[in-house]
């Protein structure tokens, strides 16, 4: 875990007078709304349907305790009681007060957080996969680089008013959970045939109304170079990009305008400026960021335990929670747990003050101090001990934060829509309960297997819904709610955009579509085929005849 | 309208905006790019010869152009546009040793942005008093970044 120095302190804790003073300013109206609004939104504020909201940066997922705590704190004080964790890692408070944001700020600064470009049309915080550092399979640790280009991209002077937000994401492994295909650039770290240290680079994937996938563009660039080469990248962008809609100014738009082969080339060109240069990273700060992310001093003695069979054997239910929300670890004896977020009742990704406190706790006694924020809205506790896991189930059972549920249907992405977002053309959470409410049946819910449900309220696409295996976006049809439903979408590595199953359908019968969806899907599968294998295999077709010849 | 040069605030100008280019005059004028493009030959000199290009205008198109003037005024087309930091920094790798100025929509919470990118001075549209000024360039002390005034990132300043 990164651990800031001096400088690190210096620069947010001067953002944070700066921002107070911008909004003493506006508030004695000494700054125009207009000019305030791209100062707050890149200070992660926005105002919307009932108050305003605040974005903070949770850098590549990751907390610790006492960070944790101190969101829980701030949430009681100036919020009501709880916060929202979102598909890029960050947690968003639904009810701040203007005025009070500054010592929100205040507070967060004093626990190395900050809410700096976590909204506004800047580089934002840089995500990764939550399992970076405990997977077998990846390569080399990718937090190092997240911390390296989130110093970079912080509050860097020439590319804070680009032509639209601009997202990186990066993994390092065979698998991809960290969407970095439908990032503005993706980033892949690798090893070249010398076992040199490197990324391959993609740019210009996005969903929102123009879905892309992203398109490589270097194969292998060797690590040192990644700022450099992310500058040039950058700056072709802030220089090229549309300005003139902003629905075209993603940097996606601009990568299909000119073709993937044009933009390379263009990127190349500026970079032979910069490569070599100053900006490479040198030896001893790759080093020096590393060693905040070397492997904790585990347990060698964890894999001896015999409890956990034990409970296995005697608990059923402690076997679903161990099946579907425990995940492999590197080290022998030990498991990372995932605490859902997404209980039966309740907003998917929402987590009260208690609870917060409750995982703070928890990170303490099991699992070194630390926490991460995953993308699909959950938190891990990344290195539990195996001898640990059922009083970790225990209490986290207690505080409802325990649904067995993890990569099944109800571990759904989905947005705040209508309800407390402005742009939003339907409700979601509504629409969350009464898949809930109809899909509560363990048993089946695990029979189904994995799928990935992904819901946004409206065309931004903030839940990734083009790239849930099943995807449901809200549509506002004369002033009624209607959902439109897609099938086979993925982000992993397999990335692949959803095709529309046929007409929307009205709010009261989304569960009751999904359901004949998922009997299809249990009629012809293959085995145990996996639901996005077996539409891959067939098709929307013969889903899309069953499902509207019943209505 | 306020300038600021070298983060400080001036008050004698040299340098007046003439939408139609006129050969050889006393005073320090400053044409429109498009102006300027439309010269075959330039009897001013170049030290009382600026351009104004709009972060509409093709920066490219300039470059082969920057020997004729020692004033580049880069006119920021709307608060969003952020094409003109970018400018800055090109003509500076060019090796343009003349008065880079930021006009249009530039206003106090950009300032030591526009600094860090190589911009000598500002013109600014709303009023601000020098030590208004003064902070607005100290706000932030230190910075992560390479830019046109300090090639080193952090990890290579000395601190
Ligand atoms: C409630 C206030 C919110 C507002 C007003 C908002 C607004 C937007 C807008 C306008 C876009 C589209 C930008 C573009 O494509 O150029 C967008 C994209 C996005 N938002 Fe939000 N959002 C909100 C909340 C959230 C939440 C809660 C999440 C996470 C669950 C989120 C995650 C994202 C993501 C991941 C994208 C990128 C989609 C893509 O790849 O194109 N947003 N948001
Ligand atoms: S997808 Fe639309 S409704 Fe949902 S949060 Fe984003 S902007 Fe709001």
């Amino acid at each position: 875990m990164y651990i800031y120095n001096d400088v690190d302190q210096k620069i947010v804790d001067e953002r944070v007078e700066q921002y107070r003073d911008q909004t003493k300013r506006y508030l004695e109206g000494n700054l125009s709304d207009d000019e305030f609004l791209a100062l707050r939104l890149m200070n992660g504020l926005y105002i919307q349907r009932q108050a305003p909201m605040l974005r903070v940066a949770i850098p590549y997922g990751t907390m610790t305790s006492t960070q944790l705590r101190a969101l829980a704190a701030i949430s009681r004080k100036y919020d009501r009681g709880y916060g929202h964790f979102t598909t890029r890692t960050n947690i968003q408070f639904n009810w701040p007060k203007l005025e009070e944001v500054p010592d929100i700020l205040t507070d967060l600064a004093k626990v190395q957080l900050h809410a700096i470009q976590t909204s506004g049309n800047c580089i934002r915080n840089t995500t990764t996969d939550h399992f970076a550092g405990v997977s077998a399979t990846e390569v080399s640790d990718p937090r190092p680089w997240c911390e390296l280009i989130r110093q970079w991209s912080t509050l860097h002077p020439e590319f804070a008013y680009l032509p639209r937000k601009f997202k990186i994401a990066i993994t390092s492994g065979p698998e991809d959970r960290a969407a970095t295909q439908v990032h503005d650039v993706g980033l892949h770290l690798i090893k070249n045939a010398q076992g040199e240290l490197g990324f391959e680079v993609l740019v210009g994937g996005g969903l929102g109304r123009t879905p892309k996938i992203g398109k490589v563009i270097r194969q292998f660039l060797p690590a040192n170079e990644v700022i450099s080469y992310l500058e040039a990248i950058l700056r072709v962008y802030n220089l090229k990009g549309r300005r003139d809609n902003k629905y075209k100014a993603r940097i996606k738009i601009l990568v299909d305008a000119l073709g993937a082969d044009a933009f390379r080339d263009l990127v190349e060109e500026e970079w032979l400026h910069l490569k070599g240069s100053d900006l490479q990273i040198t030896q001893e700060e790759i080093e020096r960021v590393s060693d905040f992310f070397t492997p904790h001093d585990y347990n060698t003695e964890a894999a001896a335990d015999t409890t956990l069979d034990h409970y296995l054997e005697t608990n059923s239910e402690f076997k679903h929670w161990y099946q579907r929300n425990t995940h492999q670890h590197k080290v022998p004896g030990y498991r990372a747990v995932t605490v859902s977020l997404k209980p039966q009742l309740g907003a998917p990704g929402d987590i009260t003050a208690l609870q917060m406190d409750l995982v703070a706790e928890l990170a303490d006694r099991y699992s070194f101090g630390q926490i991460r924020s995953t993308h699909h809205q959950n938190l891990l506790l990344a290195d539990v001990e195996q001898r640990n896991l059922y009083s970790v189930w225990l209490a986290l059972s207690d505080a409802n934060l325990a649904r067995a549920n993890i990569g099944t249907l109800t571990d759904m992405i989905v947005c705040p829509g209508f309800d407390f977002c402005s742009l939003a053309n339907a409700k979601t959470l509504n629409i969350a309960q009464q898949i809930n409410d109809a899909f509560d049946d363990v048993d089946y819910l695990h029979d189904l297997g994995d799928i990935r449900l992904n819901m946004s309220g409206c065309i931004n696409a903030c839940a990734h819904h083009h790239v849930g295996h099943i995807g449901i976006l809200g549509v506002d049809k004369k002033g009624e709610d209607w959902y439109q439903i897609t099938l086979g979408g993925s982000s992993e590595a397999d990335a692949s955009l959803g095709k529309v199953l046929g007409r929307a359908v009205a709010a009261d019968e989304v569960a009751d579509t999904l359901k004949r969806l998922l009997e299809t899907y249990v009629e012809l599968r293959k085995g145990d085929e996996l639901f996005i294998d077996c539409v891959r295999r067939l098709g929307v077709e013969p889903f899309k005849e069953r499902v509207y010849a019943v209505a | 309208m306020p300038l600021l040069k070298h983060k400080t605030l001036v008050s004698d100008d040299p340098w007046v905006f003439q939408e139609e280019f006129s050969d050889v005059t006393e005073s320090s004028i400053v044409v429109p790019f498009t102006q300027l493009l439309q010269q075959v030959t330039i009897a001013q000199p170049q030290e009382r010869l600026g351009v104004r290009l709009s972060s509409e205008e093709s920066l490219d198109d300039l470059i082969p152009r920057l020997n004729q003037v020692s004033l580049v005024e880069i006119y920021f087309e709307a608060l969003r546009d952020g094409r003109g930091f970018s400018f800055a920094r090109l003509l500076r790798r060019e090796g343009f040793q003349g008065e880079i100025r930021a006009s249009g929509e530039v206003s106090r919470d950009r300032l030591d942005y526009l600094y860090r990118c190589g911009f000598d001075s500002v013109l600014l549209q709303a009023p601000i008093d020098a030590e208004q000024a003064q902070t607005a360039y100290q706000e932030i002390s230190v910075h992560y970044q390479a830019d046109a005034r300090n090639d080193q990132p952090i990890y290579r300043q000395t601190l």
